[in-house]
C-alpha cells in the first residue's frame, strides 16, 4: 500500500515537468534507475526488452507480447512511459527508447560512464565515525520532532525556520492570528496518518516547489534526491561530487533527518535510513528494532530487509469489540492515536483505548477520512495481526465507514419554492419546462408546489410571467 | 499451505545455475556461432544487474555447475566475505557503479576465478564429461527452502534459471527428476536457456512440468537479448506477458537399470520406476509381477511403451502386474 | 436318434395330437417322442421356431404351442399331463425361448423381434410371456470375420459362449462408441479380428463402466486437447456381461388381483405364474393350504376357483364378515389364521444386544429423543390395527434381508458406548498411514551400475589440458561490463525471431482450449465434422493400440495388418478434410486438432520400418 502511495505522488509530480527537464534528468544514471523503478511491472519489462534494440519496434509487436487480459495494463504502462518521455513514438507507429535514457541506463547497469552519480564514498577514514544505530537515532529524533511539533506536544524543541516555512507553505499548518505558533490544519491531520515514506516525499515535493522559487536548479535537486536513494547506509560519502545546489540542500535535508553531518562545513555526510529508502518503499524509520544492514551479500541481510520492508514497526492490535491496544511508548504515536481513538488507559509499554463513534466523529471533523484511518491501522498493525485474513476485523472497518457515511446523509442545494399556482395547466406547463431544463428538484402536482434550483430561478420566473401574461391576454 | 499468489510487491529471488563445464565451453567457443565463457559471463552478469534493477529488493543467487561438483558463486559464506574484504587489492568503491550491482558482480567473478583455478577433478568425472546439473538443482532448492522458511510473510517468490551448454547425462536422470518434482511441489518455475549442446530431454521436461520457459538460443552472440526478453519477467509479470516457449516437449526417460535413454520401456505399476527390459521383480520396490510367459523375442530388449509426445494417462494396469502399457 | 453333441436339458410328459409321449428340450431343438416309439417327431430346431404360445392360466389344460417360421408355418400343440404340468411347462417354455433367442443371434437375424406371444386361437385371453430381453433395435451383424466358429472366449469371463455373444450384441447396440469402433475396425476395415477387438483393454474398460453413467473420455495424444464422447445414460438393463450390474430386487407391490372381462355373471380372473408366486409370498397361509390340498384333495384349478370365490379373497378391510359369506372350509381356515395373526401383536424381535446408554431416569417427556416416543398408532382396539399389521408384515417380507453373519456381541456393545462418549474431532489427529517406498538397494537406484568406460563425445581432446587452459584463462578474469556486449543488429534480429515464436504460440493457443476445457466446442466446428473427427480419432487410436501391442512381443502377421491399416487411416484423413471443407469448417483448426494423431501414426510407421526384418 505504502509503496503505491508514494510512487504515485512522485509520478504525478514528474509528469508535470517539461521534456527538456527530462533530458537533463536522464543524464544521470542514478536518476534513470530511480525513475525506472517507479514504473509498473509491464512497463519495466518492455523497457528492458527493447533497451538494446536501436530500431523502433512496431506497436503491434509489443502488443503481441502481452496476453489479452493484460492489454489494459499494457496501455497504462505505455501511457506512463510516454508521459515520462522514456518511450518515444516514431512517425511509423513504432516505439523506441529515448536515446539519452538508453545510454545512461545501460551505464547504470554496467557501471560505466563518468557521471559519478552514485555517490563517491570517502577515501579517508572518518575520525568521528558514526555507526548505523546513531544514524537511526538521529533520523528518528529529527523527523519525529517535526511531527511532534505538528501534533502539539510541548516537550520537543521547535524545528528550524526552514522547516516551519515548509510546513506553512505546504498547508500542513497555518499561522493562527491569536497564537504565536502554528496550528495544524485538516491536511496536517491527514498527513499525520500517512506512512513515513509518503510523508517524507510529501515534504520533498514541497521542497521541490519551493526550490524553484529559490532559484535552485530543479534538475540538480532531483538528481541528488534520487542519488540519495541509491546510497548505502552507514557509508560516509564525500561532498566532492556534489554541485553547489546540492551542497546547499544538505543542510536542509539535515533538518529533516535525511542526512547527517557532524557540523555545518563538514566534507562528508552520512545518509540515514530515511535517505536510503527514498526510492525503495521499504520502511524508513526503525523505532525500537535495530537491524544491521551489512550491505548486500549475506542472506540474513536479505531476510532483514524483507522483514523490515513489511514490518514497519507494527504495534497496533485491533479487536472485534473495537478495542485497540498499542504497544508503543512514543508520545508521537500516542498523540496520533488520540486523534481518532478514545484512549482509556496507559501502561509503561502499552496504551489501550476504544474506537467509539465520538472519537471517530472528532477525527472526521478534523478533516480525516475513514480511508485514512483504516490504512493507518493497516500499516501499523502488529505482526500478530498479519497472520489473520483479512487483516483488520471487517466489523470495525465497515463501522468506521458507516460512521463516515452518516455525515453525508443530508445534501443541501440552494433552491426556490414555487407555489400557489391557480391553474393546473400553468403548473403543468411550468413543471414540464423546468424538467426540460433539468432544474426541477421536487414537485407535487396535487399541491401545485415545486422546487427549482437557484440558478434557474430567473429563467423560470420569466417563463411563468410570460405565460401568465399570455393567459390574461387570451383568457 | 504455499501461497502462490503473486503480486507486484513481491520480492523476487532469482537462483541462476550456470553451466561452467569447460569441455562444453571449449566446443562452444569454436562452434559455428562462437561464444566463449567469458563473453557469456559478462552478459550473464549484466542480466543479473538488470534483475536487481527491477526492484530494490530483488535478490540473486548463482550456482556454478562444474564437472563433477558444483558450488555457490553468490552469495558466499561469511567467512569468505571477510577474507575478501581483508584483501587489500579489492577494488576501491566507484561512484559510477551502483554498489549493489558492483558487489554482486565482484563476488561472482572472484568465486569463478577460484572455481576455475581448482583443476584437480577425478578422471572418472572427466570421462563422463557432463556437468553436475542434478547437484546444482538440489543446492538451489535447498537454498530456496531455507530462505522461504525464514521469511514469514511469504513475500519472497523464488525461481530457477538454468543456463546450460552440456548434453544430457542419463546417469543423473533420477536425481534430476526428483529435484524437478520437488520444485513442482514448491511451485518454483525452472527456466532453461540452452546455449549449445543439442537437445536435452530432461531439462525440457523440467521446464514443462514446473511451468517455466525453455528456449533454444540460436544466436549465442546475442545471449543478453535472449535473457532480457524471455527470462527477465518475474512470476507476477508472467501472468500478463506471453513468453516464447518450446511447444513440443521431448518426454523420453532414462531407464533405471542401465541409465540409458529409451523410447519404449516397462514401468512398474507400484513405484513407477522405468526399466528397459522385463524383469519379474521391480528393483526399487520389490514388487513381484504376475508371471507372464512372453514368447521369445527376435530382437534385443523388450520395449513395450510408445513414446509420448505429450502427457497423457495410460490405461491402468491392475496393481502388481507389469502389463505393457500403451499410451494414447 | 439324437444328434451328436446334443444335450438333453428338459423333458416332460406331454400329449401331442392326443397321443402320449415325452417332450424333450435339448441344446439344439425341441422334440417330441411318442411313447413306445423311437422316432422324434415333431422335432423343431430352435432356429425354426417363430413363436411359442401357451394356454391361459385358467384353462384346465396346460398347453404349449410352438409355431415355426414362415414360409411354411406349422404349429404344434403339446398338452402337459403330469402332476407337475404347470411347472414343467414353464420350464420348457423358458428354456425354449432362451434357446430361440440364442439361435436367432447365431443365425444373424436382422429383424430380431421379441419372442412375444400372440393370442391363442381360443377365446380365452392369454397372458404374455416375457422372454429374455432381446434388443428391439436392429443390431449389427456379429459374424466372425474369419468365418469360423467363434474362437474360445478369453478366460476372464466365466460365462458361456452364448451369453457372451448375447452380451456383446447388447453392448454394441447400446453403446454408440463401441458400435462405431466395432464397425470401423471389424466390419468395414477388416483390420482387427473379432476376438482381438474384444480383448483390447480399452474395450474391456468400456464394458466395465457401461452400466453406470457412461462418459468415456478419449484422451488425445495432443498436449492439451481432450475430446469427450457422450454416451447416453444406460437403462439399467440386466447386463450379464458386467458382473457389477445391478439386479432388480423384489417388487414391493402388494398383490392386486382385479377381475378381467366381465361376461354376464361370469367374472374372469387371470392368474399367471408370477401372480401365483406373489400370492404365495404374501399369504403364507394360502401356500400352506395349497401344499396341503393340491393335488391330492383338490385339483389346482378347483383350488384356485375356490380361492377366488372365497371370503378370504374378498374380505373387506375391516375384517368383518360380509353378510353373504360363503363358507369354504379350506379358505376359512386361512381366514382364521390370518385374523389370528393380525389380531395379535407380532412377537417381539430378539435383540441380541441392548443399548447400554439409555438414560433410565428420563421421564416421559424425554422419550421422543431417545427413540421411545409413545406410540399412537398401534393402540389395541383400534379398528385399523389388523390392517396396519398386515401392511407391516408385507413390508417386512419385502425387506427381508438374509441375516448377516453374527458379529461378535461384545464388539457391538463396545461400539455403542464409544460412539456416544468419544468425539472424534477432539482426538488427536493420527498421521496418515502411508506405505513407505521401500527402496531396497538405494545404491542401484541412485548410481548407475554399468558406467560406460568409453569417452564421452565432449572429451575429444585431452580433458585435463582443457581444464588447465581454462584455469589459466580465468586467473586474469576481469570482465569489463561497460564494453559493448552485443551488436544492436543481433539484438533486433533476436527480438524479431522471439516475437515470431510468441505469435505462433498465441495462434496455437487460441486453437487449443487449455487444460480445463474437455470438449472441442471451442473450435466451433459443425457437429457433423466434430463427430467425424471423433470417430476418426478413436478408430486410429484403437488401431495404434493394436499395433503397439503386437509390436512387442512381435506378432508378425498382426503387425503387418496394422501397418496396412495405419497407412489406410492416413489416407482417410483426407476424407475428414473433405467433409470439413464441404461444411465450410475451419480447416486449420481441424488439422491442428488431429495433428497429434497423425504424428503418432507417423511415429508408429517409422518404428515399423526401422524394425529389423524377422529372421526366416
Amino acid at each position: 500500500m505504502s509503496v503505491i502511495n508514494f510512487k504515485t505522488n512522485i509520478y504525478d509530480y514528474l509528469e508535470t515537468l517539461p521534456i527538456f527537464t527530462f533530458q537533463r534528468l536522464f543524464q544521470k544514471p542514478a536518476t534513470c534507475l530511480a525513475i525506472f523503478r517507479l514504473l509498473p511491472a509491464i512497463g519495466r519489462q518492455i523497457v528492458m526488452s527493447i533497451l538494446y534494440v536501436e530500431n523502433p519496434i512496431p506497436l503491434k509487436d509489443i502488443q503481441s507480447w502481452v496476453y489479452k487480459d493484460g492489454h489494459k495494463k499494457l496501455q497504462e504502462a505505455l501511457h506512463k512511459l510516454s508521459k515520462l518521455h522514456i518511450l518515444e513514438e516514431t512517425p511509423e507507429k513504432g516505439l523506441i527508447v529515448n536515446s539519452t535514457f538508453r545510454l545512461e541506463f545501460k551505464n547504470a547497469l554496467s557501471g560505466g560512464g563518468e557521471h559519478q552519480s552514485f555517490g563517491l564514498p570517502c577515501a579517508t577514514v572518518d575520525k568521528h565515525k558514526v555507526d548505523i544505530a546513531f544514524l537511526d537515532h538521529f533520523a528518528s529524533t529529527q523527523w519525529e520532532a517535526i511531527l511532534h511539533y505538528m501534533v502539539g506536544t510541548t516537550m520537543t524543541k521547535r524545528p528550524s525556520r526552514g522547516v516551519l516555512n515548509l510546513l506553512q507553505k505546504s498547508d500542513l499548518m497555518n499561522a493562527n492570528a491569536s497564537e504565536s505558533g502554528l496550528h495544524i490544519t485538516n491536511k496536517g491531520f491527514q498527513f499525520l496518518l500517512q506512512d513515513v515514506n509518503t510523508q517524507v516525499w510529501a515534504f520533498l515535493l514541497q521542497y521541490l516547489d519551493m526550490a524553484e522559487m529559490l532559484k535552485m536548479d530543479l534538475v540538480e535537486v532531483l538528481n541528488f534526491l534520487f542519488q540519495l536513494g541509491s546510497l548505502e547506509l552507514g557509508q560516509d560519502y564525500s561532498v566532492e561530487t556534489l554541485t553547489d545546489t546540492q551542497q546547499q540542500m544538505l543542510e536542509d535535508l539535515g533538518d529533516y533527518g535525511i542526512v547527517y553531518r557532524r557540523k555545518k562545513g563538514s566534507r562528508r555526510f552520512y545518509p540515514t535510513r530515511l535517505a536510503t529508502t527514498l526510492t525503495s518503499g521499504t520502511s524508513a524509520l526503525v523505532t525500537s528494532l535495530s537491524k544491521k544492514e551489512t550491505g548486500t551479500a549475506a542472506s540474513s541481510a536479505m531476510i532483514a530487509a524483507a522483514e523490515e520492508s513489511h514490518d514497519e514497526g507494527g504495534f497496533l492490535i485491533l479487536e472485534t469489540n473495537y478495542r485497540v491496544y498499542a504497544y508503543t511508548e512514543s508520545p508521537l504515536q500516542i498523540a496520533v492515536l488520540n486523534l481518532f481513538i478514545q484512549l482509556k488507559s496507559r501502561f509503561p509499554n502499552m496504551v489501550s483505548g476504544v474506537i467509539t463513534r465520538e472519537s471517530v466523529r472528532n477525527a472526521f471533523l478534523n478533516g480525516i477520512t475513514a480511508d485514512q484511518i483504516i490504512s493507518y491501522l493497516q500499516t501499523h498493525a502488529h505482526p500478530q495481526m498479519r497472520k489473520r485474513a483479512p487483516l483488520l476485523p471487517l466489523t470495525v472497518v465497515d463501522q468506521i465507514r458507516l460512521w463516515e457515511m452518516e455525515r453525508n446523509r443530508i445534501e443541501d442545494k440552494a433552491a426556490y419554492l414555487y407555489k400557489d399556482f391557480n391553474v393546473q395547466a400553468d403548473f403543468d406547463a411550468a413543471e414540464k419546462y423546468a424538467k426540460d431544463l433539468d432544474v426541477l428538484l421536487w414537485s407535487n402536482s396535487k399541491q401545485r408546489k415545486m422546487v427549482i434550483a437557484q440558478e434557474a430561478h430567473e429563467t423560470l420566473r420569466t417563463y411563468i410571467k410570460r405565460r401568465l401574461a399570455g393567459n390574461r391576454d387570451t383568457g | 499451505m504455499l501461497d502462490t499468489a503473486t503480486s507486484e510487491d513481491d520480492t523476487n529471488l532469482l537462483v541462476a545455475i550456470v553451466d561452467t563445464n569447460p569441455l562444453a565451453w571449449q566446443q562452444s567457443a569454436t562452434a559455428k556461432i562462437p561464444l566463449s565463457l567469458d563473453d557469456a559471463i559478462r552478459q550473464i552478469l549484466l542480466f543479473f544487474n538488470a534483475h536487481m534493477a527491477l526492484k530494490h529488493d530483488n535478490k540473486v543467487a548463482a550456482i556454478a555447475s562444474h564437472i563433477g561438483h558444483c558450488k555457490f558463486l553468490y552469495p558466499v559464506t561469511d567467512a569468505e566475505t571477510h577474507r575478501r574484504q581483508a584483501n587489500p587489492s579489492k577494488i576501491a568503491k566507484d561512484a559510477n557503479a551502483y554498489p549493489n550491482f558492483k558487489d554482486v558482480n565482484d563476488d561472482i567473478i572472484e568465486s569463478l576465478r577460484s572455481l576455475m583455478a581448482d583443476t584437480d577433478t577425478p578422471q572418472k568425472n572427466l570421462n563422463d564429461g557432463t556437468s553436475m546439473i542434478s547437484g546444482a538443482l538440489s543446492m538451489a532448492l535447498c537454498y530456496i527452502n531455507r530462505i522461504t522458511n525464514q521469511d514469514d510473510l511469504g513475500r519472497i517468490k523464488p525461481r530457477i534459471l538454468v543456463i546450460s551448454v552440456s548434453p544430457d547425462s542419463p546417469y543423473q536422470y533420477i536425481s534430476i527428476m526428483n529435484a524437478v518434482f520437488s520444485a513442482q511441489k514448491m511451485s518454483i518455475p525452472i527456466d532453461v536457456c540452452k546455449l549449445y549442446g543439442g537437445e536435452v530431454a530432461f531439462l525440457q521436461q523440467a521446464s514443462h512440468i514446473t511451468g517455466g520457459v525453455y528456449l533454444d538460443v540460436e544466436n549465442p552472440q546475442a545471449l543478453l537479448q535472449y535473457l532480457l526478453f524471455s527470462f527477465l519477467p518475474e512470476r507476477y509479470a508472467r501472468n500478463y506477458i506471453c513468453l516464447p516457449n518450446k511447444e513440443q516437449v521431448d518426454f523420453r526417460a532414462a531407464c533405471f537399470c542401465h541409465k540409458r535413454i529409451i523410447d519404449i520401456g516397462y514401468v512398474c505399476s507400484v513405484c513407477l520406476s522405468i526399466f528397459c527390459s522385463w524383469s519379474p521383480v521391480c528393483s526399487t520396490c520389490r514388487t513381484k509381477f504376475a508371471f507372464r510367459a512372453l514368447p521369445p523375442l527376435a530382437g534385443k530388449g523388450r520395449p513395450a511403451i510408445s513414446r509420448t509426445a505429450s502427457p497423457a494417462p495410460s490405461t491402468a494396469a491392475s496393481p502388481g502386474s507389469s502389463s505393457p502399457m500403451s499410451t494414447a | 436318434m439324437w444328434e451328436p453333441d446334443e444335450q438333453l436339458v428338459l423333458r416332460a410328459n406331454t400329449k401331442y395330437k392326443k397321443k402320449d409321449g415325452t417332450l424333450f428340450a435339448t441344446s439344439r431343438r425341441v422334440a417330441w417322442q411318442q411313447s413306445g416309439s423311437r422316432q422324434l417327431h415333431p422335432a423343431v430346431p430352435y432356429g425354426d421356431i417363430q413363436v411359442q404360445m401357451q394356454s391361459p392360466a385358467t384353462d384346465k389344460n396346460i398347453k404349449l404351442k410352438i409355431v415355426t417360421n414362415p414360409p411354411d408355418p406349422k404349429s404344434f400343440v403339446f398338452m402337459f399331463e403330469s402332476s407337475r404340468a404347470l411347472a414343467e411347462r414353464e420350464a420348457i417354455k423358458a428354456f425354449v425361448s432362451e434357446s430361440m433367442a440364442r439361435a436367432r443371434q447365431l443365425a444373424g437375424d436382422k429383424t430380431a423381434t421379441p419372442a412375444s406371444v400372440a393370442t391363442l386361437t381360443n377365446d380365452s385371453p392369454i397372458s404374455s410371456v416375457a422372454s429374455t430381453p432381446a434388443p428391439s433395435t436392429p443390431t449389427a451383424t456379429l459374424t466372425p470375420s474369419n468365418g469360423a466358429t467363434p474362437a474360445a472366449l478369453s478366460p476372464n469371463l466365466n460365462v458361456s459362449r452364448q451369453e457372451e455373444i448375447t452380451n456383446r450384441r447388447q453392448l454394441l447396440s447400446s453403446n454408440k462408441e463401441l458400435h462405431t469402433l466395432h464397425s470401423e475396425l471389424v466390419i468395414n476395415g477388416r483390420n482387427v479380428t473379432e476376438e482381438e477387438f474384444w480383448e483390447s483393454p480399452y474395450v474391456q474398460k468400456i464394458r466395465q463402466v457401461l452400466p453406470f453413467i457412461c462418459i468415456s473420455a478419449v484422451f488425445a495424444s495432443i498436449e492439451q486437447t481432450f475430446i469427450i464422447m457422450y454416451i447416453p445414460l444406460q437403462q439399467m438393463k440386466k447386463d450379464a456381461a458386467s458382473k457389477e450390474g445391478q439386479q432388480k430386487g423384489k417388487s414391493s407391490k402388494m398383490v392386486e388381483l382385479r377381475p378381467g372381462q366381465q361376461e354376464g355373471s361370469d367374472v374372469k380372473y387371470t392368474l399367471t405364474s408370477q401372480i401365483i408366486h406373489d400370492i404365495f409370498a404374501q399369504y403364507p397361509s394360502v401356500k400352506r393350504a395349497y401344499d396341503a390340498n393340491v393335488p391330492d384333495k383338490l385339483s389346482e384349478h378347483n383350488f384356485w376357483r375356490r380361492f377366488l370365490a372365497s371370503e378370504f379373497f374378498h374380505r373387506t378391510r375391516t375384517g368383518n364378515r360380509s353378510t353373504n359369506a360363503v363358507a369354504d372350509d379350506v379358505f376359512d381356515k386361512c381366514l382364521r389364521e390370518e385374523d389370528a395373526e393380525n389380531l395379535n401383536a407380532p412377537s417381539l424381535a430378539e435383540y441380541d444386544h441392548f443399548k447400554k446408554t439409555i438414560d433410565l431416569n428420563a421421564t416421559a417427556e424425554d422419550h421422543n429423543e431417545s427413540g421411545n416416543a409413545p406410540d399412537f398408532t398401534m393402540r389395541p382396539g383400534s379398528k385399523n390395527l389388523p390392517l396396519i399389521r398386515r401392511f407391516n408384515r408385507h413390508a417386512m417380507r419385502v425387506l427381508e434381508v438374509p441375516t448377516k453373519r453374527r458379529r461378535d456381541a461384545a464388539d457391538d456393545k463396545e461400539d455403542d458406548v464409544t460412539s456416544e462418549i468419544i468425539i472424534s474431532d477432539l482426538m488427536e489427529e493420527l498421521p496418515p498411514s502411508r506405505t513407505v517406498l521401500d527402496i531396497q538397494d538405494t545404491r542401484r537406484y541412485f548410481e548407475s551400475q554399468s558406467r560406460s568406460q568409453d569417452q564421452h563425445p565432449l572429451t575429444n581432446g585431452n580433458a585435463s589440458s582443457i581444464l588447465s587452459s581454462f584455469s589459466e584463462q580465468f586467473s586474469h578474469f576481469d570482465p569489463d561490463l561497460t564494453k559493448q556486449l552485443m551488436t544492436p543488429r543481433a539484438a533486433i534480429n533476436v527480438t524479431g525471431s522471439l516475437t515470431e515464436i510468441i505469435k505462433h504460440k498465441n495462434m496455437n493457443q487460441s486453437m487449443d482450449p487449455g487444460w480445463f476445457s474437455l470438449t472441442c466446442d471451442h473450435l466451433k466446428l459443425p457437429a457433423q465434422v466434430q463427430q467425424k473427427m471423433i470417430d476418426y480419432h478413436s478408430t486410429t487410436n484403437e488401431i495404434l493400440r493394436h499395433f503397439w501391442s503386437s509390436f512387442v512381443p512381435y506378432k508378425a502377421e498382426k503387425n503387418r495388418r496394422m501397418v496396412d491399416s495405419l497407412k489406410r487411416q492416413k489416407d482417410k484423413m483426407s476424407e475428414v478434410l473433405i467433409t470439413a471443407n464441404s461444411l465450410k469448417a475451419n480447416l486449420d483448426a481441424v488439422k491442428h486438432a488431429l495433428s497429434p494423431v497423425i504424428k503418432a501414426v507417423d511415429t508408429a510407421l517409422k518404428s515399423a520400418e526401422k524394425r529389423p526384418p524377422p529372421r526366416k
